[in-house]
């Protein structure tokens, strides 16, 4: 059990600032996630962690203890990369056993952990095999094994699912959870999926441009974003400058200095029906007395998008799919309601 | 990665080793040659041995050595290119094992091949022979010798670069954008508009590529010109001529101005390599895609090529058949008739025969272990770490690819008659350790560059996941870089071996009675008339030399296999 924290950490290279001084707590235990759009600086300060980069400033302590000028090999801080970096060279139990063997454990003690842990990443019938001819989520869980089989006070990982098609990514996300939670080894994971940081993550720190955003548990950035940035990547949020007066929303009225931010799930569409204005909602609902065109509808299983055009904006709702209408097609008129209830607000920058 | 800025104690005493190398043994040899030519003895500065030079052979031989090269070029290119398009666009019997014929004169010393020639085609070749007793003519009249000689031996050894660049090219072209082709058909483009309009312009990098390769080898070529050009005069022969006649200062003329045709043509190959080529990236399988062609068009070429296949394995054939040739019964006859395997039993059998075989792999041997230390140490310190002069190293160690053999022999002699502080004061000429030297001179670039693609190959994380897993930077070399170096290592180390096993350019010029190479001892026999004897030697040559691209072969197909 180890906690992180990062105390006005900055990297530079050159003339270019990948990150901006910036403090983070990582509580012992926690699985924390780095989220945000690739170049964003958060695999720099995933190697700066890991010691394979030199921060530009700042300092790290892990235990209250200042590891900043500690050499990579020396933090006893795993690393599950991108590209699994497995060596090629060896059989998926020489993978495994290396970091053992370099701390010069026995060799008895040796194959009893590595045996261990691949049955835990199930992966005991392929001990012997070649890493190159393994399927690429085995791959993945030979890395997993490697960096879990030394015990690291700290376990990062770098994109890690990046490569695996879609089933396989969600079947090791379960396991890399599964086995953090056993384990209780506080981790770092770095991701650009919101959705993948949101299902696994204790916290999340939302980065862009080398600057933290927010840092909060995934229903904090989901339903109380800080800022526009962390509603529109990790809810993709629409936007109004909108307060709701007598009769419904006043959308888009000048001079407000807020936008209310609207999740594309709280938006009710219905089919506008000629020479009516006013929908019939129930008492939660308030419409806003104004139209929408469908652009596109996309359906993808157990929810359908509409992309709609709507006062010179265009906004996203989604509705479960068991209450698609075949009426809702592109093209459609739409009446657009909100719950009454939304005061979700940003600033406009 | 922090470890990378600046250099250990240890790197900077190997950069110390490798920089003496290349000053000592590569630029050093070639300012003494540049010295040597503008200051004859007692002369401060002086262009004479250039005006000599210029007024007596250097126009002709220069005419003759531009002429062929470019005659060298265009049957290398229409053969070989034409090999690669058949067994690219064809399936056809037998076609694996032709595959792998077409790649011998790659492999085959340059001496081998020119002396099967000569027993082939040259004025008592067994073809020759064969066909003046069939039209009862005199062979001079169609022995081809002098011009076309040499143009028919650097075809039949250079013809491999076409077929080598070309094939990769075609096999990338239907790999990464195969469906150029069928796009192309698929718009209504007729077979021939498709050839001319989408095959061939993304070939031409590869037919450049090839044609200054193939130009570069045709103007260092030693072998043919020597035995087989007759009284053509050759700009590499004129060096030799010269030097042979104790004129240094015209040799080092010579020399000076093959090395700046010779270099140019390097700095050419560099830049276009460094441009950029028609290869794009893409995922998909590697289907092979081809313009599909009418029966009788696969039919006719592929017979065209296998006859080629054929015309091209008859050297080797004729070089094993030779060497079981009784000594001196094979006189004026088409064919030898009297057959032994005494040549071979005295290969190893006599002592005095079997002294050039042993000088020959003691001397590749040293070669070999030269190049790789220093070839190995340049290219870890040129890919990962940061200096000054890094660029000018770089291309030190190019520099002996783009240099004739024959410059750089008489460059050594130029710097290494008279003591020196890089050979320690003492005189190497004469010594044992002056082939070996000129052996891993030549071939460095070789292991230069295939280490360091090998190096540059290397995924870094690899390295770091070592580190963070706790490994020291030793052990991670130890354990990681090195075993994922080796099959490149290995194979770029067996080629130096077989390449310095065979040598003969710079092997005439500094052997002595002691370190006398199998390759000076081929032509010896041969002056002493004993076909068998030399053929016997050129064969176990070749046997060595199978060995070794064998051993190399399956290293890197179980690596590839992982």
């Amino acid at each position: 059990m180890a906690e992180l924290s990062l105390r006005s950490i900055s990297k530079s290279f050159g003339q270019l600032q990948a990150i901006a001084p910036l403090d983070l707590e990582i509580h012992s235990g926690d699985f924390f996630s780095l989220l945000g759009p690739s170049g964003c600086g958060k695999t720099t300060l995933l190697r700066i962690i890991a010691g394979l980069e030199q921060p530009s400033g700042g300092s790290l302590f892990l235990n209250q203890e200042d590891i900043t000028k500690l050499l990579p090999q020396k933090r006893n801080i795993g690393l599950v990369f991108q590209n699994y970096a497995l060596f090629p060279h060896m059989t998926v139990f020489q993978n495994v056993a290396y970091g053992l063997e370099v701390l010069r454990q026995s060799k008895n003690e040796i194959r009893k952990k590595v045996e261990s842990v691949l049955e835990k990443v199930r992966l005991n019938g392929k001990r012997d095999v070649r890493v190159p001819n393994l399927s690429g989520g085995e791959q993945q869980r030979v890395a997993l094994a490697r960096a879990l089989v030394v015990e690291p006070r700290v376990l990062l990982f770098d994109e890690p699912l990046s490569n695996l098609d879609h089933a396989l990514r969600l079947e090791t996300r379960g396991v890399i959870k599964q086995l953090q939670k056993e384990a209780g080894i506080t981790s770092i994971y770095v991701t650009h999926d919101q959705g993948e940081a949101l299902a696994i993550s204790d916290r999340i720190a939302v980065m862009d441009r080398g600057i933290i955003l927010q840092t909060g548990t995934p229903e904090e950035l989901y339903f109380s974003p800080a800022n526009r940035f962390v509603a529109s990547f990790v809810g993709r949020a629409n936007f109004f400058t909108a307060e709701i007066c007598k009769g419904g929303f006043a959308i888009n009225f000048v001079g407000e200095e807020e936008l209310l931010v609207v999740l594309p799930e709280e938006i009710y569409i219905e089919r506008k029906v000629k020479g009516e204005t006013k929908s019939t909602l129930g008492s939660d609902l308030v419409s806003t007395n104004a139209c929408g065109r469908i652009i596109d509808v996309q359906f993808s299983g157990a929810i359908v998008e509409y992309l709609i055009e709507f006062l010179d904006q265009k906004i996203r709702a989604t509705r479960s799919s068991g209450t698609h209408k075949a009426e809702l097609c592109a093209g459609a008129e739409v009446m657009i309601s909100l719950p009454h209830n939304i005061s979700r607000k940003v600033s406009r920058e | 990665m922090n470890s990378e800025k600046r250099l250990a104690p240890a790197s900077v005493v190997l950069l110390f080793l490798v920089i003496f190398f290349a000053a000592g043994y590569i630029l050093f040899p070639l300012v003494r040659l540049l010295k040597q030519s503008v200051q004859p003895a007692g002369v401060i500065f002086s262009f004479h041995a250039y005006m000599d030079v210029l007024r007596s052979t250097f126009v002709e031989a220069a005419f003759n050595s531009v002429a062929i090269s470019l005659l060298s070029v265009l049957g290398s290119a229409l053969i070989g290119s034409f090999l690669a398009y058949v067994f690219h666009s064809f399936d056809f019997p037998l076609k694996t094992i032709s595959s792998k014929l077409v790649l011998v004169p790659l492999a085959l010393p340059p001496l081998v091949g020119v002396i099967s020639f000569m027993f082939l085609i040259g004025e008592s070749g067994i073809l020759t022979r064969g066909i003046a007793t069939l039209l009862s003519i005199a062979p001079s009249h169609f022995a081809l010798e002098g011009w076309w000689g040499i143009v028919a031996v650097h075809v039949y050894s250079f013809n491999v670069y076409f077929y080598v660049f070309v094939s990769s090219a075609l096999s990338q072209l239907s790999e990464s954008h195969g469906s150029a082709i069928d796009a192309s058909l698929s718009l209504g483009a007729s077979r021939a508009s498709t050839i001319r309009r989408i095959v061939l312009p993304m070939l031409t990098p590869s037919f450049i590529g090839a044609s200054l390769v193939t130009f570069m080898a045709s103007m260092a070529s030693f072998s043919a010109p020597f035995l087989f050009g007759g009284t053509t005069r050759y700009l590499t022969l004129e060096i030799y001529t010269a030097k042979l006649n104790g004129n240094d200062a015209n040799a080092a003329a010579f020399a000076v101005l093959l090395s700046i045709v010779s270099v140019s043509f390097l700095l050419l190959l560099r830049w276009y390599q460094g441009r950029k080529s028609y290869v794009l990236v893409s995922k998909g399988s590697g289907r092979r895609s081809t313009v599909p062609h009418s029966p009788v068009v696969r039919l006719f070429a592929v017979a065209a090529a296998m006859v080629l296949v054929i015309l091209l394995s008859l050297p080797v054939i004729i070089i094993v058949v030779l060497s079981f040739v009784k000594e001196g019964s094979w006189t004026y006859q088409i064919l030898p008739h009297s057959f032994t395997v005494q040549n071979f039993v005295k290969l190893f059998g006599d002592p005095r025969v079997f002294k050039p075989i042993a000088n020959s792999v003691e001397m590749a041997l040293t070669a070999t272990v030269i190049v790789v230390f220093i070839g190995v140490c340049a290219s870890f310190l040129v890919v990962r770490k940061k200096f000054i002069g890094k660029r000018f190293l770089e291309l030190m160690m190019n520099v002996p690819f783009g240099i004739p053999g024959t410059v750089i022999a008489v460059g050594l002699i130029l710097s290494f008659n008279h003591p020196s502080f890089f050979s320690a004061q003492s005189i190497l000429i004469g010594t044992f350790w002056i082939l070996p030297l000129a052996y891993a001179v030549r071939n460095l670039p070789i292991l230069f560059r295939s280490t360091s693609s090998g190096l540059e190959g290397l995924d870094p994380g690899v390295e770091e996941a070592a580190w963070i897993l706790g490994s020291s930077g030793w052990q991670t070399l130890r354990r990681i870089t090195f075993p994922l170096l080796l099959s490149s290592l290995v194979s770029g180390a067996l080629l130096v071996f077989i390449n310095s096993l065979g040598e003969f350019v710079s092997s005439i010029l500094l052997y002595s009675y002691d370190t006398k190479p199998i390759s000076v001892e081929i032509l010896s026999q041969l002056r002493l008339y004993n076909v068998g004897g030399a053929a016997a030697y050129c064969t176990l040559l070749m046997i060595l030399v199978m060995v070794a691209v064998g051993i190399s072969s399956k290293i890197s197909r179980v690596t590839l296999a992982e």
